[in-house]
């Protein structure tokens, strides 16, 4: 089974570092943006369903992701660490949606 | 978690209640059944960026699960509009077979919005469409379309009932 089917596990980030170990390691992971584009295809409806499914955001935040779709055609729906942006736009793609993954600046 | 942050589904039985003519649901029936055979495409070509460090293997098995997965729905569906009951009774569908459902109506109505409805503008598909200006292969599967839309939408009405409301 490949890793998309399950949800991104989280590590702790481990509070000490072995001192033999001199490897750089980054304060932050780049964060990335999940972002929704427009289509003509899939209905207002769904989308926002789609987003309450995915997201477990309100109505109303899942209705505002939406609205900036159709409007401006594109919407941030997401940002964080990279393992869960793919497993969110894994599971956006299920439903069919335009979806990509940006880095967040 | 409060009731609005999540879809609280009315009931455990979802129900497929459209009505329409059994010609029309044959006429479904083939066309479902030829989008299911068809080669799997995702609906968008750039999955991620091409600078990740992704290799062959990973974009195979991302594709592999979007195809598996669509493949799933797309069996429920087809056998959703070969059921003889399908457009002249209500069928109750669990709210997981509901969300396939829905997922296969979108590769399909995709599937003929890229292809027999291709020339079609957006404000056709969604407004005022001169009909008898058009093939009888566009007529057809924009009956399909609308006809899938409204099974789209009634299910999720029936699955998120808040958006109604809202």
């Amino acid at each position: 089974m490949s890793a998309f089917t399950h949800p991104p596990q989280f590590a702790a980030t481990p509070s000490v570092v072995p001192d033999t170990d001199t490897r750089t390691i980054p304060a932050h992971d780049p964060m990335w943006n999940v972002v929704v584009l427009n289509d003509d295809v899939n209905l207002m409806s769904s989308v926002v369903h789609i987003f309450r499914q995915v997201f477990g955001y309100s109505t109303e935040r899942a209705r505002r992701h939406m609205l900036e779709v159709h409007q401006l055609g594109r919407s941030i729906v997401w940002t964080g660490g990279r393992e869960a942006a793919e497993h969110y736009v894994h599971l956006l793609q299920q439903w069919h949606l335009r979806v990509q993954l940006e880095a967040h600046v | 978690m409060s009731e609005d942050l999540a879809p609280s589904f009315a009931g455990d039985t979802v129900l497929v209640r459209l009505r329409f003519s059994p010609v029309l649901r044959e006429l479904l029936a083939s066309i479902v059944h030829r989008v299911h055979a068809a080669p799997f495409t995702l609906p968008n070509a750039p999955v991620v960026d091409a600078s990740a460090e992704q290799d062959a293997d990973w974009h195979t098995a991302w594709r592999d699960s979007l195809r598996e997965r669509s493949d799933l729905d797309t069996t429920a569906l087809d056998a959703l509009v070969g059921d003889a009951r399908f457009g002249v009774a209500n069928l109750p569908l669990t709210p997981v077979a509901a969300e396939a459902i829905m997922r296969a109506c979108a590769r399909v109505r995709l599937h003929l919005r890229d292809t027999i409805l291709r020339d079609l503008r957006s404000e056709e598909v969604y407004g005022t469409l001169d009909i008898y200006r058009r093939t009888v292969a566009e007529q057809q599967g924009y009956a399909c379309y609308r006809l899938l839309a409204m099974l789209e939408e009634d299910l999720v009405y029936q699955l998120d009932p808040g958006l109604l409301r809202s």
